[in-house]
């Protein structure tokens, strides 16, 4: 991609202020997960423990007894009222967790099922459509014939099938969700590479005594790149919300994952006795991410559309 | 001679995120009943705009008309409200384009969509404008034109689109017609019956032809008159024997001394050196002085104005026309 | 149009005997059959457990070919696990459930009206109230109104469903107690129940919708023949209506027709949350219960559906678009 396209796509996000405003929540966001990968170790009489990160460091606080709404100074207990120990931005849940800290802890599971899967399945649609469409032949039919055979299966019941056969736990679930979704970019990447592949420029280099391999990855790869951002970016919000969705209905990461799923899962016998704050909380976290991820995503691909170029 | 068109610095801006295009920047013409403007340039100098501000059909919010009178059969075109402005397009003025391959709608009949245009304009009814769309399918030349009525656009091949494109335009009897570059994508070997059609249709019909196109042999055949437009602006205005016999403004000698057949055999092929600047940044003074090989001083600042240099015919070079 | 339906249908076949062996490997060779039974009978089975869960399951028998004397003393060469599961899905002989102990067949048949109760309604609705309001937005394209709609658009896009279908039943079953909450009526009593799952439906998918058909419909703006029918004076109106809308139609049928043999999948959530006993319902129940022969059956039969759907999405193409016939 030549410097100009990049530097007037970046001229015009710098216009438009919902991108701006989106790049920075998605930053502040990214903030935490890192927060959340720095180990920390802790020392006591035993000696050097890990376990703790940054962020477990920073806004980890003590476990009460049981729910509290936010900033309150005391929880309930089977209709009694007990004292907290300190004061919770946005109150506890049934266990006496912090349910902001949970919160945080949802980011980066939320940042890893929003990327790992489509890094995946990339890898498998780049392998794939790169073969069929450079080989073409049986290598292609077989190909083509894989891809129609797990396209014909409804994601949803595909991943459900596999889950099902697999153990529960995030890397497992991003791997059924990578391998469940590579046929849309595999497509497109054949197609791509068939249309690489009559240029005139990978006849010079086959001319020139360029081997396969090297064809296909210095010559035909970089050109189907474009496509596989875009893949990652679009995959992106639908990823973090389908972990929500997963989670509910009993697919999601193992318990012990910080999980803005397994925080709404509880809604429904929270909410008709009053307890707000937790689903609220869960939900407008992971609002803000998908939301300001759209919108800069959006003005993104926007600003790289060659058609909306002036001139 | 009755004047059909005429344009009176037309000025045609388009406000990007880049900044503003003077697509067109000062052009004025005019076309008398039965004759036929060649406008040519290079691609890129403002000749599709000032045909598409003509009509009012310049891509909004981003282009708009800035300055200038257009004047269409005596109505002032820019005061009109845009039901008045529908009500000319197709009936007093009408355009064909390019691309005949995508300027019909794939999905309607060329039969209906000819009659569209004639019931958006008249009253009649369904069977009325079928005939009037058979008669000009035939009159156009296309073969059995009852049955082609049903047909759909990708059943017939580019040449006939065109055809049925100048059917779609002339079956009004508009006064002005607009083709830009009605050939350009067409075989040669169909060029020359294209050309012909629209020679005959315009006698028949008596309209006044504005026509663009970058094709010099064009011009050549199809024009009484020609204006030679660069960077927004006309640089040269004349009869069509007149600047053929003797250009003036280096850029219109520069496109004559391009043509294959001028070169001698054996020799490199002539190119005016440089390239057509951006209308966002025009250079100043005259606009052709970064590519002409004449340019003196007093051209990198002063813009030049049309002067007379034969009759009828004018040029802008502070070189080759002076003062006036 | 026959002959091109045939043919489809038997250019399916690969595809189809492709699935059954897909989930052949998945629940046969991936996951082996002892894993399968200890999830299936919860928490420390003992061997003799697992065992006769295997057996009983026809399990036990070897993968791909049987040489051994079966009970009758005879050899079945094709009594293996592979001709089995092959046999039951592409003859139809569905096998039973596991937890619900009844032959799934009959629980398809009874649990796919409630399923369309929801979404049928919820699809023409979708559409009735989503196409007109992208050709509105069409029309003021480039406007103000037209940047708003697409802000709330991406808005109505980033709520996850799970926050439509909970706080709407809050709101507006719970506290304004305008719908009821939860369970069903078989026969015409059903409405009552349906009505917020379906509105919720529809909400959750309007955002998306409307952006997509926004899309679909400014890029045949951008077209030539648009400019055409300018110049010819068509009014805007005329242009959208007629022109693009029609030129519209084959993109917007790709989706929506493709999704109309889904429509018997149920929503997974809106039928957990109100109850409802549709297909959703059991596809959530076999999850929970590690159900086995129900989701192989369903994945099946979905890709059945899928098949029928991509053909009549082909259909309805050469219905709208003069430039595709059947070949």
């Amino acid at each position: 991609m030549a410097s100009s396209h990049l530097s007037i796509a970046i001229g015009r996000i710098r216009k438009d202020s919902l991108a701006k405003a989106g790049l920075c929540v998605v930053c502040l966001f990214v903030l935490v997960a890192l927060l959340d990968v720095v180990p920390v170790p802790a020392h006591d009489a035993g000696g050097v423990r890990w376990g703790r990160t940054a962020l477990d460091v920073l806004f980890q606080k003590d476990v009460e007894k049981s729910y509290s709404p936010p900033l309150a100074r005391t929880g309930i207990l089977n209709r009694l009222e007990f004292p907290l120990k300190s004061r919770h931005l946005l109150g506890t849940n049934n266990l006496g967790e912090d349910v902001l800290y949970n919160a945080l802890k949802g980011v980066r599971t939320a940042f890893i099922i929003g990327i790992v899967p489509s890094v995946i399945a990339a890898v498998f649609a780049i392998l794939f459509g790169l073969l069929a469409g450079f080989y073409g032949g049986w290598i292609d039919d077989v190909i083509q014939y894989v891809y129609q055979v797990l396209s014909s299966i409804p994601a949803i019941l595909l991943l459900i099938a596999m889950l099902m056969v697999m153990e529960r736990g995030l890397w497992q679930l991003c791997v059924a969700l990578g391998v469940t979704s590579w046929v849309g970019l595999c497509r497109l990447i054949r197609g791509e590479t068939l249309k690489v592949k009559q240029m005139e420029y990978i006849e010079a280099a086959r001319a020139l005594g360029a081997s396969d391999s090297r064809l296909l990855f210095r010559h035909i790869l970089p050109n189907v790149m474009h496509l596989v951002i875009i893949e990652i970016t679009l995959d992106f919000s639908g990823l973090v919300m389908s972990e929500a969705v997963l989670t509910f209905i009993g697919l999601g990461a193992e318990p012990g994952t910080g999980s803005w799923g397994r925080m709404i899962m509880t809604a429904d016998r929270e909410l008709p006795n009053g307890i707000w704050w937790n689903l609220t909380g869960a939900s407008v976290f992971l609002f803000l991410l998908v939301l300001a991820f759209n919108l800069f995503a959006d003005a993104l691909r926007d600003a790289l559309d060659p058609r909306l170029r002036a001139g | 001679m009755e004047e059909v068109v005429r344009l009176e610095d037309l000025r045609t801006y388009f406000f990007t995120d880049e900044g503003v295009a003077r697509a067109v920047d000062g052009v004025s013409l005019s076309v008398a009943k039965g004759r036929t403007l060649g406008l040519v340039g290079e691609s890129g100098c403002g000749k599709s705009i000032t045909a598409l501000s003509i009509l009012r059909l310049v891509p909004e919010p981003q282009g708009r008309i800035v300055d200038g009178r257009i004047t269409l059969a005596g109505r002032e075109i820019r005061t009109l409200s845009e039901i008045e402005m529908r009500g000319i397009r197709g009936k007093l003025a009408s355009m064909i384009f390019q691309e005949p391959m995508t300027s019909l709608n794939p999905v309607f009949t060329i039969g209906s969509q000819i009659m569209e245009a004639v019931r958006i304009h008249t009253g009649m009814g369904r069977r009325e404008a079928g005939e009037v769309a058979i008669e000009y399918l035939e009159k156009v030349g296309i073969p059995a034109p009852r049955q082609r009525m049903s047909q759909y656009p990708h059943e017939l091949s580019g040449g006939m689109k065109q055809r049925v494109m100048i059917a779609m335009a002339l079956c009004l009897r508009p006064a002005l017609l607009i083709a830009d570059e009605p050939t350009t994508a067409l075989d040669v070997t169909i060029q020359a019956g294209i050309l012909k059609l629209m020679k005959d249709m315009q006698k028949e019909t008596g309209a006044a032809v504005l026509l663009i196109t970058h094709d010099l042999g064009i011009i050549a055949e199809m024009t009484d008159e020609v204006a030679v437009m660069y960077a927004g602006k006309i640089v040269e205005y004349g009869p069509c024997e007149s600047i053929f016999a003797s250009f003036c403004h280096p850029y219109t000698e520069g496109l004559f001394k391009s043509l294959p057949g001028r070169t001698a055999r054996g020799q490199k092929l002539y190119t005016i050196a440089g390239t057509v600047p951006s209308a966002l940044m025009f250079p100043p003074g005259c606009r052709f002085h970064t590519r002409c090989l004449l340019a003196i001083g007093r051209c990198t600042f002063d813009e030049p104005p049309l002067v007379a240099v034969a009759d009828g015919h004018r040029a802008a070079c502070w070189v080759r026309a002076g003062e006036g | 149009m026959a002959y091109y339906i045939v043919r489809r249908l038997l250019l399916a076949v690969p595809t189809v005997l492709g699935v059954c062996l897909f989930t052949f490997l998945l629940f046969n060779v991936f996951a082996s059959p002892e894993a399968i039974a200890r999830k299936q009978l919860g928490k420390n089975p003992t061997p003799v457990q697992v065992k006769t869960w295997i057996s009983s399951h026809g399990m036990d028998k070897p993968m791909f070919f049987n040489f051994e004397r079966g009970r009758d003393n005879a050899v079945h060469p094709f009594d293996s696990r592979f001709w089995n599961h092959m046999k039951e899905l592409v003859l139809f002989q569905f096998p039973e459930s596991d937890y619900l102990h009844e032959k799934v067949s009959s629980l398809l048949k009874e649990k796919i009206v409630p399923s369309l109760t929801i979404t049928v309604p919820a699809f023409l609705l979708s559409i009735l109230i989503t196409l007109p309001l992208a050709l509105f937005i069409a029309y003021y394209r480039g406007t103000y109104l037209d940047r708003m709609a697409l802000f709330v658009c991406v808005i109505l896009m980033s709520i996850v469903i799970l926050n439509y279908i909970i706080f709407g039943q809050y709101f507006l079953g719970i506290v304004l107690k305008y719908f009821p909450v939860y369970g069903y009526e078989f026969g015409l009593g059903a409405w009552r129940f349906v009505l917020l799952p379906v509105i919720l439906a529809v909400a959750s998918g309007l955002g998306g919708g409307l952006r997509f058909y926004r899309t679909v419909m400014l890029n045949e703006v951008r077209a030539d023949y648009v400019r055409t029918a300018m110049a010819k004076g068509v009014s805007e109106e005329m242009i959208l209506f007629k022109h693009v809308l029609k030129n519209a139609m084959i993109p917007i049928l790709t989706v929506t027709v493709l999704s109309i043999p889904f429509l018997i999948t149920g929503s997974l959530l809106l039928e957990m949350y109100f109850g409802i006993p549709g297909m959703g319902n059991m596809m959530l129940n076999a999850i929970s219960n590690h159900d086995y022969p129900v989701i192989r059956t369903l994945v099946y039969v979905y890709s059945l559906l899928y098949i029928a759907g991509s053909i009549l999405t082909d259909i309805s193409y050469t219905l709208v678009d003069p430039r595709i016939t059947f070949k």
